[in-house]
């Protein structure tokens, strides 16, 4: 699995890609996925992902890029 | 100023396999410049069963040395070896009953010299085939052990495109249509019975 930009989240993040990789093989590519099962690790992990994006003012940059995608996205709509 | 290369090929696997093959690409021996993968967000609608996952990748490269003369290393955070790093924005939604995937990358900085937006779609090839030995790479054979052999069988077509826009260009080219429009405009008036 891959690292995390913050060295601090490696081990949730581990935790985390192992529950969706086991998720996603065993249930969502077999069509019989109901819920997301990794959520409140997802949460876990979210949480210390957040600080180190805010730290380096990255959770404003993917923000803006998000809404920027949008933009772009109803324009495409538009002109089809 | 735009930009648009697309190109569509077609993968020996299967697009159970592809689709989880996209999730893991990173690390791998030949992506050592990819340094690490963080998942923004992630959503699994229960009605449509659709998985939608926004990425972030810091991916490190080496600057040509025309660039590192034209812009300040301090300003692009290189190194004395001109190595540099950037972040990559991932998203990509999944609907395995439907059989497709959509993927897209984009720069996150300098998108005002110049944006750069790659997409893939991925879809499952409508006829189902026995797995042929062709496809038993290491990779279909590890994957064995995760998915059933149903899951392994058939090919998955791509759709690629990348989409490279720079603000630079589209300033000039308003320019000169401006200063095109104005010369035709002065034309006209000339060229008027008086």
């Amino acid at each position: 699995m891959s690292a995390s930009l913050a060295p601090e989240c490696n081990e949730i993040k581990e935790r985390y890609d192992n529950c969706f990789l086991k998720w996603y093989t065993e249930k969502f590519l077999r069509g019989t996925a109901t819920t997301d099962e990794c959520a409140p690790l997802f949460q876990e992990y979210r949480k210390c992902l957040g600080v180190a994006l805010k730290e380096r003012g990255l959770d404003i940059t993917i923000e803006e890029a998000r809404g920027d995608n949008k933009e772009n996205d109803d324009q495409h709509m538009r002109r089809s | 100023m735009v930009k648009v290369y697309t190109s569509t090929y077609a993968y020996d696997h299967a697009f159970p396999l592809v689709s989880l093959a996209y999730f893991l690409r990173y690390p791998n021996p030949y992506s050592t410049h990819v340094q690490s993968t963080d998942v923004i967000s992630r959503q699994f609608d229960p009605q449509t069963r659709q998985l939608t996952t926004t990425r972030l990748h810091l991916k490190r490269s080496k600057l040509p040395s025309a660039v590192l003369r034209l812009i300040p290393r301090s300003l692009l955070g290189a190194t004395a070896a001109g190595d540099s790093q950037s972040y990559i924005l991932e998203t990509s939604v999944v609907d395995v009953n439907a059989g497709w995937m959509k993927t897209e990358s984009r720069n996150l900085e300098w998108t005002g010299v110049l944006s750069v937006v790659e997409r893939q779609d991925y879809y499952r090839q409508g006829e189902l085939r026995p797995a042929s030995p062709a496809s038993s790479t290491s990779f279909a054979q590890t994957s064995s052990d995760l998915l059933p052999s149903a899951l392994l069988q058939g090919k998955t077509d791509v759709v690629a495109s990348v989409t490279l826009r720079s603000p630079f260009g589209e300033n000039v080219k308003k320019r000169r249509a401006a200063a095109a429009a104005a010369k035709a405009a002065g034309d006209q008036t000339e060229s008027e019975p008086k």
